[in-house]
C-alpha cells in the first residue's frame, strides 16, 4: 500500500505535466537568418519553419513557412515573430544559422550568445555566412525540387563532408570570442543566377568577421593544414594543363622556432599522398620522369597557394591553425610575454607543400568523394 | 559490547556492494563538472591535481581500513555512542545528521537546477526538488544492502558515460590542447587541490560501511574501495581531458558543465540528443548519492538515543521533509553554487577531523594492546 501511495504521488508530480510540448502547437524553426540592415542599426531576423503537409497521404509533402521581423536585436525580433505565427517557436530542431557579412562584422559571437542561454538552444546547429539578401533567399519556396531549408542544409552537409567547408556549430561561434588561441572560419554561401552555392569561407578574429574571404580551393587547402581534410578531390592548372588528383593521405606538422630575440618562426610542412585523376592534355600512360615533374610542379603550385592563404590569415588576424595554442603549449613563458593579437600578423609562417603521386590508376570509385 | 549485539543482523555487505556504493558516492555532482570547480590552469596540470587528490583519498581509505581491520566491529555511530560521553556523542551525531542532510539537499538543489536548465525548463524547481528528495527518502528507508543493489543498477549508466568520454577523447585528441605543464596561473594551487580532494568523498559512508563487511572479506574490501577510488579518478581524468580537448581555459570560465556541451558534439543523425541521455544517466547517479546521504542522516538520528531504534525509515522521511523547507527558499543559481562550495569545505574539515580522531584512536588502541 505504501509503495502504491508513493508511486501515485510520483505520478501526480510527474514533471512532464509542466514540460509537455504538443507537436501540433509547435513551430519547428529550421533555418534562422540574421542580417544587419544597411545604413541602420536595426537587424532583420528571418525564420523558416518546416512542416509536413498532407501527411495522411504517404510520406506527406514537406513545406516551409517564412517569417521575418525588423528590430533592434535578435531577441526582440524573435519575440515579435512569435506574435505573428499561430504556434510556439521551438528552436531545438534548428539546423542552420545564416548571417550576412555586415552583421558578422558586428561582434557576431556576442550577439548570438543569448541563443545559447535559452532552454531549447540549438547549439549544434550549423553556422554560415551568406553573401547576399538572406530574406530573399529564405522566402523562396523551393530550391532544386526541395524546400529551401532542406536544400541549404544538404548543401552545407555535403560541403563539410567533402571537406570543402569547415564545420562550425553555433556553440563554436559563441565560444570563439573567449578563445584567444584559435579562431574560427565560417563557410560562405552565395546566390548566383537562382542557384545557391558554396563560395568559400570567411575568416574570423576573436569571434568577429574580419572581412577577408577565401575561395573554395583555398579553403580546401587551409583545411588540409588544419587536419580537417579527409580525402578530397583537388586540381591544379600547370602550363595550361588541368591536373586533377585525389588526396589519399595527408601528413602535416607544425614546427615553431624561437630565435634569440624571441621572434617566432613557424614552419608548416604538409605532405600529400595523391592519386593522379587526370593529367590534363597528356593521354595514355605517364612516364616516371613525367610523374616526378608533375610532383615538383604541383608542390610548387600548392606551396605558392599556401603562402597566399597564410598571408590572408595573418592579414585577417585569424589564427585558424591554432598556432597560438601551440605556442602556449610548448613555450608558455614566451606566450605570457606576448600580446598574441598584435604579434600574430607579424610572425613568419612558412608553409611547404610536398605532393607525392602514389597512384596513377583509373579513377577510384570507392574513394570518399 | 552490548551495542554490537543489537546491530541489525541483516546489515552485512559484500566487497562488491562496497565497491559500488563508494564508486557512486565519489562521483556525485562533480561527475559532470570539473572536480576542482572551474578551470584554473592547463589540462595536464588539472589531471595531476586529480591524481594527487586520488592518492590522498587512497591513503585515507587505507587508514580507515586499518582502523576497521583492527577489530572494531562497530560502525561510526555505535562507536561514538559507546565510546564517548552522552552529551558529546549526541552533539556529534546531531552535527553529522545535519551535515548529511545538508549534503543531500545541496546535491539535490544542484541536480534540480541543472535539470531545469538543460531538460525541464518550465517545471517549477520545487516540484523537481520534491520528486528527487522523495525518491531519495524512499531509497534511504531501505537497508544499506538494498541501496548497494540499487547502486549496482546504475553502474551501467556510468559505463555508458565512460564509453562516451572515450569516444570524445579518441575523436578530439590533440596533445597541445592539454599542455603546458608546470605553468601554474594566478590561482592558489593548495585551494584548488583541496577542492579536488573533496571530490573523492566516500569516507563518511565507509565509516559506517567498513565494519559491516564480514571478517573474511576485509582484505577484499580494501581492494574493492581501491578499485572504486581509482576508477572514479579515471573518470575524472577522462572528463578533464575531454573538457580541455574541446575548450580552452578561457572558454571554460563561462562553461559550468563543459561535459554537457562536449556531449552535444556527439550529436548525429542516428542518435540525437546524446547529451540528454548523459544527463539522464547522471541524474540516476546523483539520486543514489542523495539516497546515501539521507540514509546516513537518518541513521545518525536513529542513534541519538543510547541504542539504535531501527526507525531510520521514518527518520529518512522526516529528514527529507526538513530538507524541503530551506530548499523551497533557495531560488538563485548563485546561491546553489555557494552552497556547493560550503558543502565541499565542510567535507574537507570533516575529513581532517575524522582522520585525526581515528589516528588518535588507532594509536590509543595500539598502546592499549601493547600494555595488554
Amino acid at each position: 500500500m505504501r509503495k502504491i501511495t508513493f508511486l501515485f504521488l510520483c505520478l501526480l508530480l510527474l514533471p512532464g505535466c509542466w514540460d509537455q510540448s504538443l507537436i501540433k502547437d509547435l513551430k519547428m524553426v529550421d533555418v534562422i537568418g540574421v542580417e544587419q540592415l544597411e545604413d541602420s542599426k536595426e537587424i532583420k531576423l528571418s525564420m523558416v519553419t518546416s512542416n509536413i503537409q498532407e501527411a495522411n497521404q504517404g510520406g506527406g509533402r514537406p513545406q516551409n513557412q517564412y517569417f521575418e521581423d525588423i528590430n533592434k536585436d535578435i531577441y526582440t525580433a524573435a519575440h515579435d515573430i512569435e506574435l505573428q505565427m499561430a504556434g510556439k517557436i521551438n528552436l531545438i530542431e534548428d539546423r542552420l544559422f545564416l548571417f550576412n557579412k555586415s552583421f558578422a562584422k558586428n561582434d557576431l559571437g556576442e550577439q548570438v550568445s543569448f541563443v545559447g542561454k535559452i532552454p531549447s538552444s540549438p547549439l549544434v546547429a550549423k553556422a554560415a555566412l551568406f553573401d547576399g539578401d538572406i530574406a530573399k533567399l529564405l522566402q523562396m519556396k523551393e530550391l532544386g525540387n526541395t524546400t529551401v531549408s532542406e536544400y541549404l542544409i544538404r548543401l552545407l552537409d555535403q560541403a563539410t563532408e567533402q571537406s570543402s567547408a569547415p564545420k562550425v556549430l553555433l556553440s563554436d561561434l559563441i565560444f570563439s570570442k573567449a578563445d584567444m588561441k584559435q579562431d574560427i572560419v565560417l563557410p560562405l554561401l552565395e546566390m548566383n543566377e537562382q542557384i545557391v552555392r558554396l563560395k568559400g569561407s570567411s575568416l574570423f578574429s576573436a569571434g568577429i568577421y574580419s572581412g577577408v574571404d577565401l575561395d573554395v580551393q583555398q579553403t580546401e587547402l587551409l583545411l588540409s593544414f588544419s587536419g580537417q581534410k579527409k580525402r578530397p578531390l583537388m586540381y591544379s592548372q600547370i602550363h595550361k594543363q588541368s591536373i586533377v588528383f585525389i588526396v589519399k593521405k595527408i601528413e602535416r606538422q607544425m614546427r615553431i622556432q624561437v630565435d634569440r630575440g624571441g621572434k617566432l618562426h613557424v614552419e608548416l610542412p604538409l605532405r600529400m599522398l595523391v592519386q593522379l585523376g587526370s593529367n590534363g592534355d597528356l593521354n595514355g600512360p605517364v612516364s616516371t620522369a613525367e610523374l616526378h615533374n608533375f610532383e615538383r610542379l604541383l608542390s610548387e603550385d600548392y606551396t605558392n597557394k599556401a603562402e597566399k592563404i597564410m598571408h590572408s590569415l595573418q592579414g585577417a588576424n585569424c589564427d585558424f591553425l591554432g598556432i597560438g595554442q601551440h605556442v602556449y603549449a610548448h613555450h608558455p613563458k614566451l606566450w605570457a610575454s606576448l600580446n598574441w593579437r598584435e604579434q600574430y600578423p607579424k610572425i613568419a609562417i612558412v608553409p611547404k607543400v610536398k605532393i607525392s603521386i602514389v597512384d596513377t590508376g583509373t579513377y577510384d570509385n570507392t574513394s570518399e568523394l | 559490547m552490548t551495542v554490537i549485539g543489537t546491530m541489525n543482523i541483516r546489515e552485512h555487505i559484500t566487497p562488491r556492494q562496497l565497491f559500488v556504493i563508494v564508486f557512486v558516492l565519489q562521483l556525485g555532482i562533480q561527475m559532470f563538472m570539473l572536480p576542482y570547480g572551474k578551470s584554473w590552469s592547463t589540462g595536464l596540470e588539472n589531471m595531476l591535481i586529480i591524481l594527487s587528490a586520488a592518492l590522498v583519498s587512497q591513503l585515507l581509505l587505507v587508514l580507515l581500513w586499518v582502523f576497521g581491520a583492527r577489530g572494531y566491529r562497530m560502525n561510526l555511530y555505535t562507536w561514538l555512542t559507546s565510546r564517548l560521553s552522552r552529551v558529546v556523542s549526541v552533539t556529534i551525531l546531531f552535527l553529522l545528521a545535519i551535515y548529511f542532510a545538508c549534503s543531500a539537499l545541496v546535491d539535490t538543489l544542484y541536480l534540480t537546477n541543472t535539470v531545469r536548465i538543460w531538460v525541464l525548463s518550465t517545471t517549477p524547481s520545487f516540484v523537481l526538488l520534491v520528486v528527487f528528495i522523495a525518491i531519495g527518502a524512499y531509497g534511504a528507508g531501505s537497508s544499506l544492502q538494498s541501496i548497494a543493489n540499487i547502486s549496482q543498477t546504475v553502474i551501467f549508466a556510468i559505463a555508458i558515460i565512460g564509453v562516451l568520454l572515450i569516444i570524445l577523447i579518441m575523436r578530439e585528441w590533440d596533445l597541445k590542447m592539454i599542455l603546458p605543464i608546470w605553468h601554474v596561473g594566478e590561482h592558489n594551487v593548495i585551494s584548488v587541490w583541496l577542492r579536488c580532494c573533496s571530490a573523492f568523498t566516500a569516507f563518511e559512508l565507509l565509516l559506517y560501511a567498513f565494519p559491516l563487511l564480514n571478517k573474511n572479506d576485509r582484505r577484499k574490501g580494501l581492494i574493492a574501495v581501491t578499485w572504486a577510488n581509482w576508477l572514479s579518478a579515471l573518470l575524472y581524468l577522462m572528463g578533464t581531458a575531454v573538457s580541455f580537448l574541446l575548450y580552452t581555459t578561457e572558454q571554460m570560465h563561462s562553461i559550468t558543465n563543459p561535459l554537457f556541451f562536449a556531449m552535444k558534439k556527439l550529436h548525429n543523425g542516428l542518435i540525437q540528443g546524446i547529451d540528454m541521455i548523459a544527463i539522464c544517466l547522471w541524474i540516476l547517479v546523483l539520486l543514489i548519492r542523495t539516497m546515501m546521504c539521507l540514509f546516513m542522516a537518518a541513521k545518525a538520528i536513529d542513534h541519538l538515543s543510547r541504542q539504535e531504534q531501527h526507525k531510520h525509515e521514518l527518520w529518512s522521511w522526516i529528514v527529507a521533509g526538513c530538507c524541503l523547507i530551506p530548499g523551497y527558499f533557495v531560488t538563485k543559481h548563485e546561491w546553489i553554487d555557494q552552497l556547493v562550495g560550503y558543502r565541499l569545505n565542510t567535507t574537507l574539515i570533516l575529513m581532517g577531523l575524522m582522520t585525526i580522531v581515528f589516528f588518535a584512536a588507532y594509536k590509543r588502541g595500539t598502546a592499549a594492546r601493547g600494555t595488554g
